[in-house]
C-alpha cells in the first residue's frame, strides 16, 4: 500500500510538471497580454514600465525557470492584475469552489444512484421512462441556459431564492442563508454529473442483474431486496465509482460557467476573469491547484475500489 | 411510493427556500442600496488595475480636485477655486479647508502633491496617466494651495483632474517605497482611506463590497446608510437581481434588454446623452482611405438611423462629429452632415477614380477596393461589423471581417496600429479637447488610432488648449467640428445614450450620467 501511494505520488508530480509547462507555454504564447498593459488608453512608455514591473521584459525561458523555482516552494507569485499574492486569493476562493463542487457531487450521488437503481430494477416501467427522460434532458440542456431559466423562475418570478453570491451582504453568517445561496448553483452544476451517473448506474445494474450469481441468489429464495443490496448493487457500483473519477474534472469545468453566472466567488469565476485578463501567475496557480484536486480525487476513487471489492488490492 | 418521496423532497426544498429567503424591506430615510459591478474592485484610483469595475466604488470613496456638476459643467470638489496664468502654464488650485480623511486626519496640499507625484512617476505606469503628460511639476504653496506647472497649455486640465483622479492620502503610504505602491494591499485591496461620502465597511473578494456613510463628509452628510457593490459579471444575473429587488440601480448596456425591465411596477427606465462616440477608424496611412471623397462616400453608404433602430432600439443619435451635444456651448450643430444616399456615395467614389469591376466591387488602377475590418468581439460589434460590411458591399466596397477578443484586438491591432479599419468607441471627459484623439503628434503614441494628420486640425486643437477665455475656446472648437465633419478623421457612427434603470423609491439622483451622479451620492435618498 505504501509503495503504491509512493508510485502514485511520483506519477502525480510528473503530471503536474507536464500540465504546468504546457499551460505556461499556452498562456505565454497566446495573443494579447496582461490587461493592465493592454488598454485602449495606455501609452507606450506606460506599457514598458508595467512590463518591467511584471518581469515581462525577460525572455520566456527565464520567466519559466523563475516560475518553477518559486512554484516548488508553493509560491505562485503575485497577480498581474490587482497584484495580490496568488496564494492568498486562491486560499479565499478554493473553499467556495470545494463547497459548491462537493454539494453538487453529493446531490448527484444522493439522487443519481437511487434513480439509476430504480430505473434498472423497474426496467421499461413508467418510472424508468420518467428517469430516462429527465436524465436525457439533463445531458442535453446547456448549463448557462438552465441557470438563467432557474433564476427567472425562482428569483424573478417567485422571489424564493437568491440568484447570486454566496451570502446576503451585511448579514452575519447563517447556515440557512448559505444553503439558500447554494440551491440554484448546485442544481445547475449537478446537471454536469447527475444524468451520466444515472445512466451508468442503470446500465451497470442491469448488467449485474443478468449475471448467474444473481440468478443463483434468487433461486435459493433470497428476497429481491437482499439480492439487490447484498450482491448486485455492490458489484454494479464498481464501474460507477470509475465514472465518478471522470465526472469530478467535469464538475471543475462546469464550475467555470456556473460560478460566472451565479456570481459565486470561487475558482471558476476567478479562472474566467484571469484568463480574459491574461493574468498569467493567477492562471498558473489555478491550473496547478485544480490539477492537484483532480489527481487527489482520482486517487481516492482508486482507493475506493479496494473497499468495494476486496479482491482489488494495492500492494 | 418513490415518486411521492421525490415530490416530498422537492416540496421541502421549495418550502425551506421560502422560509429562509431574507426579508427585503426599505425603511424611509437611511436604508441601503445595491449596484452591480462586473469584477473585483481595486480601491486605489491610480492602480494599473483600476478599471470600469472599480470606478464607481472609488468615485464614492475619494474626491478629485473637480467633478462634473449637476448643471453640466465642471465644479470644484476638493478644490474650492482655481485660476490659470495668462500663458496657460501655471494652474493654482485653492483647496477646501477642514476636509478630513476617513481616519480623521487632515487633508492638505501635501496629499495632492503626493497623488500627482505617483501619476507623474514614469516608472509606476499609473492608470489614467496619459491625461497628465503636460504636467511638469506639482508644487505645494501652502497647506491649502497647490500649483500645477505645465510644459504646454492644456485648458482641459479642469476636466482631467476631475475624472477618476481621486486624491489619496500620503500618510497611508508613509512606510511604503514607490516601487511597492501597487502591491500595498492594505490600502489598494482592503482598507482604502478617502475623503468621500462613504467609507469602506466590508469587502468579500469576488462577492461584494459594502460602504457606509461618512457623516463628516464635507459635501453634506449622506442620507442612505450603506451602498453595496455586488460583483456580478453576468448581465442576465444583474437584470434578474434588479427585478427581484436585490439591486437598486443598474446600467443597461445592451438596449435589447430594456424590454426586460420596462413597464415593471416601481421601476423607472431613463436615458440621457453621454459624451461617448462610436466610429469606424480608417487607417489614414492606407492609400485606400487617403482620398477624402472616399471617406465621405462611406459616410453616405450607411443608413445610420436604421442601424440605431435595429441595434440600439433607438437609444443613440447619429454623430455629426466626434464632439457631442453634451458639451453644450462648445457643440456646433451646423456642420456637414451625411444622409444615407448610395447614389451620392457611388458618385463620390467615381470622382475618386473607382469604377465597378466585373463582380461589382470597385477597381482603380487594377486594385480592388478590399480591406479588413477589425473589431473586438464585445458588445454588439460582431453583428455591427457584418452590417457595415453589407452596407459597404452595396456601394462596391469589399470588407472582410476580422474580429478578435478584446485583449487580442487591442494588443495586436490597436496598439501596434496594424489594421486597415477598425470599429471602436471613445468615452471622453466632458471637454471638447480632442487633441489626444486626432492630433498628428498622438498618431503613434497617443490615441489617434486612425493616424490622422492635418495641419489645420492640429493648429485648431493646439489653439483650443491654449485658449484662456471661454469665448475663444468655443470659437475654436466650433471651427474644429466643421473641419472634422468635412475631413472625417473618424467615420462617425453615433453618440449612444446611457440607459439606466432604478427602483422608483430611489430619489435625488441628478440628471447627469451615472458615473458622475455617483459623485453626488450624498444627495441620493430612499423613500
Amino acid at each position: 500500500m505504501g509503495r503504491y501511494l509512493f508510485e502514485r505520488a511520483v506519477q502525480a508530480l510528473v503530471v503536474l510538471l507536464v500540465v504546468s509547462t504546457i499551460t505556461f507555454l499556452m498562456v505565454s504564447l497566446a495573443p494579447g497580454g496582461p490587461e493592465i498593459m493592454v488598454t485602449m488608453e495606455s501609452t507606450p512608455e506606460q506599457r514598458e514600465a508595467l512590463a518591467r514591473q511584471l518581469g515581462l521584459d525577460q525572455p520566456l525561458v527565464v520567466r519559466y525557470v523563475k516560475w518553477i523555482a518559486s512554484a516548488v516552494r508553493a509560491d505562485f507569485g503575485r497577480s498581474f492584475g490587482d497584484r495580490r499574492k496568488v496564494n492568498e486569493v486562491i486560499r479565499e476562493r478554493l473553499p467556495n469552489t470545494l463547497l459548491l463542487g462537493g454539494a453538487a457531487l453529493a446531490f448527484s450521488i444522493a439522487v443519481g444512484i437511487p434513480a439509476g437503481i430504480l430505473s434498472a430494477v423497474r426496467r421499461y416501467s413508467t418510472s424508468d421512462y420518467v428517469v430516462t427522460f429527465f436524465s436525457f434532458i439533463g445531458v442535453s440542456i446547456p448549463a448557462f441556459w438552465f441557470a438563467i431559466l432557474l433564476i427567472l423562475v425562482f428569483t424573478v418570478r417567485f422571489n424564493l431564492l437568491p440568484a447570486s453570491g454566496i451570502a446576503t451582504p451585511g448579514m452575519p453568517f447563517s447556515l440557512a442563508d448559505r444553503l439558500a445561496h447554494l440551491v440554484l448553483p448546485t442544481t445547475v452544476l449537478a446537471t454536469a454529473t447527475l444524468p451520466s451517473l444515472v445512466r451508468f448506474m442503470r446500465s451497470a445494474l442491469i448488467e449485474e442483474i443478468g449475471q448467474d450469481y444473481v440468478r443463483t441468489a434468487r433461486a435459493k429464495g433470497l428476497p429481491t431486496r437482499l439480492v439487490l443490496t447484498r450482491h448486485a448493487i455492490r458489484n454494479a457500483l464498481i464501474p460507477v465509482v470509475t465514472v465518478l473519477g471522470v465526472l469530478i474534472p467535469r464538475l471543475v469545468g462546469g464550475a467555470v460557467i456556473t460560478e460566472t453566472i451565479f456570481g459565486w466567488p470561487g475558482m471558476g469565476q476567478l479562472a474566467v476573469a484571469s484568463t480574459i485578463g491574461r493574468d498569467f501567475p493567477m492562471v498558473m496557480g489555478i491550473t496547478v491547484v485544480v490539477a492537484v484536486v483532480v489527481i487527489v480525487s482520482n486517487l481516492l476513487v482508486d482507493l475506493a475500489y479496494g473497499w468495494l471489492d476486496p479482491r482489488i488490492t494495492y500492494g | 411510493m418513490r415518486v411521492r418521496i421525490l415530490a416530498l423532497v422537492v416540496g421541502i426544498v421549495l418550502v425551506t427556500g421560502t422560509l429562509i429567503t431574507p426579508a427585503r424591506s426599505g425603511p424611509a430615510g437611511g436604508g441601503s442600496i445595491a449596484f452591480p459591478i462586473v469584477g473585483d474592485p481595486t480601491f486605489n484610483p491610480w492602480h494599473p488595475r483600476h478599471f470600469v469595475e472599480s470606478i464607481f466604488v472609488t468615485r464614492v470613496l475619494f474626491n478629485g480636485l473637480t467633478k462634473w456638476g449637476k448643471e453640466s459643467r465642471w465644479v470644484g470638489d476638493l478644490a474650492e477655486s482655481w485660476e490659470v496664468s495668462a500663458d496657460g502654464l501655471t494652474w493654482t488650485f485653492k483647496l477646501r479647508r477642514g476636509v478630513k480623511w476617513h481616519d480623521g486626519r487632515d487633508f492638505t496640499a501635501d496629499d495632492v502633491k503626493f497623488t500627482y507625484d505617483i501619476v507623474l512617476n514614469p516608472q509606476l505606469g499609473a492608470t489614467g496617466r496619459a491625461a497628465f503628460t503636460n504636467i511638469r511639476e506639482v508644487r505645494v504653496v501652502d497647506p491649502t494651495t497647490v500649483q500645477f506647472l505645465l510644459s504646454a497649455p492644456q485648458a482641459s486640465l479642469v476636466a482631467a483632474v476631475g475624472v477618476n483622479a481621486g486624491i489619496i492620502p500620503r500618510h497611508a503610504f508613509a512606510n511604503v517605497a514607490p516601487a511597492n505602491y501597487w502591491t500595498h494591499d492594505a490600502f489598494n485591496k482592503r482598507t482604502p482611506i478617502g475623503t468621500g461620502a462613504y467609507k469602506i465597511k466590508e469587502y468579500v473578494s469576488g462577492s461584494y463590497v459594502t460602504l457606509e456613510k461618512n457623516p463628516a463628509y464635507f459635501g453634506g452628510a449622506p442620507s442612505i446608510d450603506t451602498i453595496t457593490f455586488k460583483v456580478l459579471p453576468d448581465v442576465n444575473a444583474q437584470i434578474a437581481q434588479f427585478l427581484a429587488g436585490d439591486l437598486t440601480v443598474i446600467f443597461i448596456d445592451n438596449p435589447a434588454l430594456v424590454r426586460a425591465v420596462r413597464g415593471r411596477p416601481n421601476v423607472e427606465v431613463n436615458t440621457l446623452p453621454q459624451n461617448n462616440f462610436y466610429y469606424m477608424a480608417p487607417n489614414h496611412r492606407n492609400p485606400l482611405f487617403q482620398d477624402r471623397r472616399v471617406r465621405q462616400a462611406i459616410m453616405h453608404s450607411w443608413d445610420r438611423p436604421a442601424m440605431i433602430k435595429g441595434f440600439l432600439e433607438g437609444f443613440a443619435t447619429p454623430a455629426s462629429s466626434p464632439l457631442t451635444p453634451v458639451l453644450r456651448n462648445f457643440f456646433n450643430p451646423n456642420v456637414k452632415t451625411y444622409e444615407f444616399d448610395r447614389a451620392k456615395a457611388r458618385q463620390l467614389l467615381a470622382e475618386a477614380g473607382w469604377r465597378p469591376g466585373p463582380d461589382g466591387i470597385l477597381v482603380k488602377d487594377g486594385q480592388r477596393f478590399r480591406f479588413a475590418l477589425s473589431y473586438p468581439t464585445v458588445q454588439y460589434f460582431e453583428p455591427l461589423a457584418a452590417l457595415v460590411q453589407q452596407y459597404l458591399r452595396a456601394v462596391g466596397i469589399e470588407a472582410t471581417l476580422d474580429g478578435a477578443d478584446f485583449n487580442t484586438f487591442i494588443s495586436q491591432k490597436l496598439l501596434p496600429r496594424r489594421f486597415d479599419a477598425l470599429l471602436g468607441w471613445w468615452i471622453m471627459p466632458e471637454d471638447p479637447d480632442f487633441f489626444n484623439y486626432a492630433h498628428s503628434s498622438a498618431a503613434e503614441r497617443g490615441f489617434n488610432l486612425p493616424m490622422y494628420s492635418n495641419k489645420d486640425a492640429d493648429a485648431l486643437m493646439e489653439a483650443g488648449r491654449k485658449a484662456t477665455s471661454l469665448a475663444e475656446r468655443e470659437r475654436v472648437y466650433k471651427r474644429l467640428q466643421e473641419l472634422l465633419a468635412e475631413d472625417l478623421p473618424y467615420l462617425q457612427l453615433w453618440w449612444p445614450n446611457e440607459i439606466r434603470a432604478w427602483h422608483t423609491r430611489l430619489k435625488g439622483v441628478p440628471p447627469i450620467h451615472l458615473r458622475a451622479a455617483f459623485q453626488w451620492v450624498n444627495e441620493w435618498r430612499l423613500e
